[in-house]
C-alpha cells in the first residue's frame, strides 16, 4: 500500500518556483491499477518520480513498503527503488551498450544476486516477454517494440510490487502498442502487482487501470474507481 | 553488488568504449613502460657491475694492513697548527699532524699469531692468509732460476681456473706448493706433457735474506747525507766492492783485529750479515724447520713437493681489475701460507705480518667483517666502500629517472582524469539510469573507481608485454655503447626485470589512475537520476 500526504513539489525557490504537485493526498491499495491522466505539464511524471523515490518532494510525506520514504538514508532510498518499484519509460531508457540480457539482468546485479540465479530469472522474464530471439542483442539491433518489452522485462525481473509506466505506449505504434500493454497487464496479474500507469490516452487509461486519476497544474480533478478493467 | 559483478561491469564498459580506453591506455602505457625500462636497467646495470665484481671474488676478500691501536688520544699540543690558515686548510694539517703523531707514538697492530687467531674466530671470516713473499733461488733436477715465493689464499677461486696440470695442494700439506707455469719453462719443462712429469717433484728454495748481500739499499742508508754526493754508478760499484771485501776478507793483508774490527763495522752498518757469530747461530736454529731431515740444510734452504703448474694470468682474466686484496696473483711458487715460516719474520724484523689478505664466507658478511676488524685498528682495504658507493649511485640514477616516469605518469593520470569527466557526462543518462534500477551511490562510485584502476593495470601490463619484447633489442643498442665506454666486451645483462620492480609499476599505474578516476567517479555517483535520465 502506498499512502501519500500532502505532497508538494516545487521546482525552482519557494516562493517563485514552479508547482508541479501541489498538495496532493493519495491512497493507494496493494495489486490495485491506477492510471494517471492528464496533459504535458499537469505533475503526473513528477508524482510518479516520487513514488519511485528518484525525487524528493519540497514537502509531504509517503509511506510505501511499510516506510516513510523520505525519511529513509540515500543507500535505503536506492534499496527501495531496488526491490519495491520497476519503472517503465517512455524512451525505454535501456543501457545503449549492453545487450537485452544484460540490461535484464542489471537489477539482480545491483542486489548481489549470484550468477546462476541471475541467469535463470533474466531467461524467464525474457521469454515471458518473448524477446528470447533477441537476447544477445543491443537495443540498437531491435525494434521499438522489442526494446519496449526488455525494458518491460527488466522492470519485473526483481519482481516489485509496485509497477511505475511513464506513458509506456508512447513511442509505439497501435498494433505494437496493444501488444505491449497486453504484455504489461498479464505480467502484473501474474506477480499481484500494483500497477501506476502515467497516459494522456484516455482509451489506454480505461483498458489498464481499475482507478482513473485526472491531473491538472499539479492537482487531481478527479479521481474514479472502475468496477473492472476492460482488458 | 559484489565486487567481482562490478569489475565484470567495469570491464565491459572499457571494451564497450574501445577508443577511449585506447586513448587512456597509451598514457599509462608509455609512462609504464618507461618507468619499468627505468628500473630495469639500473637493476641490470647495478647487477651487471656486481656480478663483474663477484666473478673475481672481490666481494668475499679484503686486504689487512697492519694499524695502530684504536681509540688512541692525541694530545691537542700534537695538532696544533700555528699561522694564519684558512679553516679547511688548518683541518687538513690538523689531520695530517695527528695522523703523524699516531704513526709515531701510538701502538702497532700487527698481524701476530694471536691477533691472527682473534681474526680467524670473527664469524664469517672464510679464511686469513698472510701476505708474504720471499725472493729465492730455485732449483730443480740441475737447473736454477732466481724468482719469489708466495704465500696465497689456495681457497681462492682464480687459482683453481688458472690450473694447468696437477691439483691445489690440501690445505694441511705443508711442503705441497704449485709452480708457475714461466718458471717451470725457465727450469725446462715445456710442454704439457713436460708439465705433468713435474708433478710430486720436489723443488729447492734458497731464501735471500737480504742481508747475505750488501745492497744499494742498505748502503745508501748506512751513508746517510753522505750518500746524496754520489752519483748512482759509483754507489753500485762501490756495494760491489764492499760485498768482494767481505767474501774475500780473509785474502787481504790485514791483522785478525783488523778484520774483525771491519767485519763488525760492516754488520753494524747492515751491509753484510753476521758471519759465525753467536746471534747468527742463534737465527739459524730459529729457520731451521723441526724437522731433522732437513737439519743439514743451509737455514734459509726449504724443499717443496710440486703439486700442480699454474698458468700466469692474462689482462682479461682479472689481474689488477678490481683487485682490491692486493694479493699477488703472479710468483714462482705458490704456497698456502708462508705463516708459520720463521724466515719471514728474521728478514722483515717485524713482530708479525704487516699485511694479509683475507675472505668471507658470503659476500654479504663482508661489511659486518670488515667493520670488526677496523674496531681492532687494522686498517682494510675492501670493496665494501665501492659496493655502497655503487648501490647508492644506481639508487639515486632509479630516483631521478624514476621520478621522472612518474610525473609523466601523473600527466597522464591528468589525462585519463580529463577523459574519464568527459566519458562520465557522455554517459549521464546510463548512470541515472543505473541509479533508477537501484545503484546506490557507492556502487556508481566504486563501477568508475574500478574502471580507472584496471586501466592502471592493463596498462602496466602491456607496458611490461612491451618492455621485456623491446629489451633483447634495447639491450644491443645499449650494449654497443657500454663497450664503447668500457673499451672491452661486457657480457652482463643490462636489463633486469625484477619481481618487486613490477609490482610498483602495476601499483603506481593502478593507483595513480584509480585517484584519476575518483573526480570524475564522484560526479557520477552524485548525479541526480532523474535530470540524468533526461540528457
Amino acid at each position: 500500500m502506498i499512502h501519500a500526504s500532502r505532497l508538494t513539489k516545487i521546482y525552482g525557490d519557494t516562493d517563485n518556483g514552479v508547482k508541479a504537485v501541489d498538495g496532493l493526498n493519495l491512497k493507494i491499495e496493494s495489486g490495485q491499477r491506477v492510471a494517471l491522466l492528464g496533459r504535458s505539464g499537469s505533475g503526473k511524471t513528477t508524482l510518479m518520480n516520487i513514488l519511485a523515490g528518484l525525487d524528493r518532494p519540497t514537502s509531504g510525506e509517503i509511506i510505501a513498503a511499510g516506510k516513510s520514504l523520505f525519511e529513509l538514508s540515500p543507500a535505503e532510498i536506492a534499496h527501495y527503488r531496488q526491490t519495491s518499484v520497476g519503472i517503465v519509460f517512455q524512451s525505454f531508457q535501456l543501457i545503449a551498450h549492453r545487450t537485452a540480457i544484460q540490461n535484464v539482468e542489471l537489477p539482480l546485479i545491483l542486489s548481489g544476486m549470484n550468477a546462476a540465479n541471475r541467469k535463470q530469472r533474466v531467461d524467464e522474464c525474457l521469454e515471458r516477454v518473448a524477446i528470447e530471439h533477441r537476447r544477445h542483442h543491443t537495443p540498437a539491433q531491435m525494434s521499438g517494440g522489442e526494446q519496449q518489452r526488455v525494458a518491460i522485462a527488466r522492470a519485473i525481473v526483481s519482481k516489485p510490487p509496485l509497477l511505475l509506466a511513464d506513458e509506456p505506449t508512447g513511442n509505439l505504434d497501435s498494433l505494437t502498442a496493444d501488444k505491449v500493454t497486453q504484455l504489461m497487464l498479464d505480467v502484473v496479474a501474474e506477480n499481484k502487482a500494483t500497477l501506476v500507469l502515467i497516459t494522456h490516452d484516455q482509451n489506454l487509461a480505461k483498458t489498464c487501470a481499475t482507478r482513473t486519476i485526472h491531473m491538472q497544474d499539479g492537482r487531481f480533478i478527479s479521481d474514479e474507481i472502475h468496477a473492472e478493467a476492460t482488458a | 553488488m559484489k565486487i567481482w559483478d562490478i569489475a565484470l561491469m567495469a570491464v565491459h564498459n572499457l571494451w564497450s568504449q574501445k577508443m577511449r580506453t585506447a586513448l587512456n591506455l597509451l598514457g599509462v602505457v608509455i609512462s609504464s613502460a618507461l618507468l619499468l625500462m627505468t628500473f630495469a636497467a639500473t637493476r641490470g646495470a647495478s647487477d651487471g657491475v656486481m656480478n663483474i665484481i663477484d666473478s673475481s671474488d672481490q666481494t668475499r676478500q679484503f686486504l689487512i694492513i697492519a694499524g695502530h691501536k684504536p681509540n688512541t688520544t692525541v694530545p691537542a699540543s700534537a695538532t696544533e697548527v700555528k699561522g694564519d690558515l684558512d679553516p679547511a686548510k688548518r683541518k687538513r694539517f690538523e689531520e695530517a699532524l695527528r695522523k703523524k703523531w699516531i704513526a709515531a707514538n701510538a701502538r702497532r697492530v700487527y698481524m701476530t699469531s694471536d691477533v691472527l687467531r682473534q681474526l680467524r674466530a670473527i664469524d664469517g671470516v672464510a679464511s686469513i692468509v698472510p701476505r708474504s713473499a720471499l725472493n729465492c733461488k730455485l732449483s730443480l733436477d740441475d737447473r736454477s732460476t732466481s724468482g719469489s715465493l708466495v704465500g696465497i689464499s689456495l681457497k681462492d677461486q682464480s687459482i683453481k681456473f688458472r690450473l694447468a696440470c696437477g691439483e691445489i695442494p690440501a690445505s694441511e700439506d705443508h711442503d705441497g706448493v704449485l709452480l708457475d707455469e714461466y718458471t717451470a719453462y725457465t727450469l725446462g719443462y715445456q710442454s704439457q706433457q713436460q708439465l705433468e712429469e713435474l708433478i710430486g717433484k720436489s723443488i729447492e728454495c734458497l731464501v735471500n735474506l737480504g742481508s747475505k748481500t750488501p745492497k744499494a739499499a742498505n748502503l745508501l742508508r748506512a751513508l746517510g747525507p753522505a750518500a746524496s754526493q754520489i752519483d748512482l754508478t759509483t754507489l753500485s760499484r762501490f756495494s760491489s766492492s764492499v760485498e768482494q771485501l767481505a767474501e774475500k776478507m780473509d785474502e787481504v793483508g790485514l791483522t785478525q783485529e783488523e778484520k774483525d774490527a771491519v767485519r763488525l763495522g760492516l754488520k753494524q752498518l747492515s751491509i753484510v750479515a753476521p758471519a759465525n757469530s753467536a746471534e747468527s747461530t742463534e737465527k739459524s736454529a730459529l729457520a731451521s724447520n723441526a724437522d731433522t731431515s732437513a737439519s743439514e740444510r743451509k737455514p734459509n734452504e726449504r724443499s717443496f713437493i710440486i703439486r700442480g703448474v699454474v698458468k700466469r694470468p692474462s689482462e682479461e682474466e682479472g689481474v689488477g681489475f678490481l683487485q682490491f686484496t692486493g694479493a699477488p696473483r703472479l710468483a714462482s711458487v705458490y704456497i698456502n701460507s708462508l705463516e708459520k715460516e720463521p724466515l719471514n719474520f728474521q728478514r722483515s724484523g717485524f713482530p708479525g705480518f704487516f699485511t694479509a689478505a683475507g675472505e668471507v664466507t658470503r659476500n654479504d658478511q663482508l661489511a659486518s667483517v670488515v667493520g670488526k676488524l677496523e674496531a681492532m685498528g687494522l686498517r682494510i682495504r675492501s670493496a665494501v666502500a665501492i659496493v655502497e658507493k655503487l648501490k647508492e649511485e644506481t639508487g639515486k640514477a632509479r630516483l631521478a629517472i624514476g621520478a621522472l616516469a612518474l610525473l609523466i605518469l601523473l600527466v597522464a593520470a591528468l589525462g585519463i582524469s580529463n577523459t574519464m569527466i568527459i566519458a562520465i557526462i557522455e554517459r549521464t543518462p546510463e548512470f541515472g539510469i543505473m541509479k533508477s534500477l537501484g545503484a546506490s551511490d557507492g556502487q556508481v562510485m566504486w563501477l568508475v573507481l574500478l574502471e580507472g584502476m584496471i586501466t592502471g593495470i592493463l596498462g602496466a601490463s602491456l607496458a611490461l608485454a612491451i618492455s621485456i619484447a623491446v629489451a633483447p633489442l634495447a639491450s644491443e643498442l645499449c650494449r654497443h655503447y657500454i663497450e664503447l665506454r668500457l673499451k672491452s666486451s661486457f657480457n652482463q645483462a643490462i636489463f633486469t626485470f625484477d619481481a618487486t620492480d613490477i609490482l610498483i609499476v602495476f601499483f603506481l599505474a593502478a593507483t595513480v589512475c584509480t585517484f584519476a578516476s575518483l573526480l570524475p567517479a564522484w560526479r557520477a555517483a552524485k548525479l541526480d537520476p532523474v535530470v540524468a535520465m533526461k540528457r
